[in-house]
C-alpha cells in the first residue's frame, strides 16, 4: 500500500507543479490512470481504457454530489492524501464490495473459452512488426542523437 | 541530416494540414530543461501516453522509444483531447510509412 501511496503521491505532486487540470497515463495493457481536480481535491481513478469515458462521469457525478467515499484523492486544504483503506468501513464501500462480489460470480459464470490461435499467422506478424519497429527506432534514436550533436 | 530535414518538413507539413496553431515534435525525454511540459513526469509507471490538460492547452505525448518521444499540443478553444488522441495516431503512422520509404 505505502508504495502505491508513494507513486500516487508522486503524481499529485506533479499535477500541483504543473498546475494541470486532468492528467491521463495511458498503459498498452489497455488500461489507464487519470487525475483531476474537482472542488480543490485531486482525484485518480484507474480502469480499463474501454470504460475511460464512463468513469470519468460517474466521478464527476459522484462529486458533483459529494459521493467520494470510494475514491481516493489528495486534499489541497488539508494537504491530505484520502487512501481508499482510510473508508473502508463506510456504508458506499460495502455496498461497492458487495456489487463487485455479484459482478465477479456474474463473470465467472460467463467466462468464455479462449480462442484458438493461428500460431504461423502470429509468428509472421511478430517478425513483420519486430522488423518495422527496429528500423523506426533506429532512425528516432539518431535523430535525437544528431540533435546533440548539432 | 537529410532525414532530420525531411521529418522536420513533415512535422510543418502535417501541423499546418491538420492542427492550424498546434505544435508537434519529437524529443528526447532526457534531454529536456524543465520549461518542457514533460520534464519531470515520474517515471515509476512505464506509460505509452501521457496526457495533460492545463488552463487553456491540451499536450499529449506518445511514447515511440526510450529516447523518443512525440508531442502534440495545442489550444483547447479549438481542439480537443480526442482530435490529438487521433491526430498523434495519424502521425505515428504516415512517420513509419515515411521511414519505410
Amino acid at each position: 500500500m505505502l508504495e502505491h501511496q508513494e507513486v500516487l503521491i508522486k503524481y499529485i505532486d506533479f499535477f500541483i507543479e504543473k498546475d494541470l487540470q486532468n492528467l491521463t497515463l495511458n498503459f498498452s495493457d489497455d488500461s489507464f490512470l487519470y487525475f483531476t481536480i474537482i472542488n480543490e481535491r485531486i482525484f485518480n481513478i484507474h480502469g480499463l481504457a474501454k470504460d475511460y469515458a464512463k468513469q470519468i462521469s460517474e466521478l464527476r457525478e459522484d462529486a458533483a454530489n459529494n459521493n467520494i467515499d470510494s475514491y481516493e484523492y489528495y486534499d489541497l486544504k488539508n494537504e491530505s492524501f484520502k487512501t481508499k483503506e482510510s473508508v473502508t468501513n463506510s456504508s458506499t464501500i460495502k455496498k461497492i464490495k458487495e456489487v463487485e462480489i455479484d459482478n465477479n460470480d456474474q463473470a465467472e459464470s460467463v467466462e468464455e473459452e479462449p480462442r484458438e490461435i493461428d500460431e504461423e499467422e502470429l509468428q509472421n506478424f511478430r517478425e513483420r512488426l519486430v522488423l518495422v519497429l527496429d528500423k523506426a527506432k533506429t532512425v528516432f534514436d539518431s535523430i535525437n542523437d544528431n540533435d546533440e550533436s548539432n | 541530416m537529410k532525414e532530420k530535414k525531411q521529418i522536420n518538413a513533415f512535422f510543418k507539413e502535417f501541423a499546418t494540414q491538420y492542427i492550424p496553431g498546434g505544435y508537434i515534435e519529437l524529443f528526447d525525454p532526457q534531454k529536456i530543461t524543465k520549461e518542457h511540459m514533460f520534464y519531470g513526469v515520474p517515471t515509476e509507471l512505464n506509460c505509452e501516453t501521457v496526457e495533460m490538460e492545463t488552463k487553456d492547452k491540451h499536450y499529449l505525448f506518445r511514447k515511440i522509444s526510450d529516447k523518443s518521444f512525440l508531442q502534440i499540443s495545442a489550444e483547447k478553444r479549438t481542439y480537443n483531447a480526442g482530435i490529438l488522441k487521433s491526430i498523434s495516431k495519424k502521425v505515428v503512422k504516415e512517420l513509419f510509412a515515411l521511414i519505410k520509404n
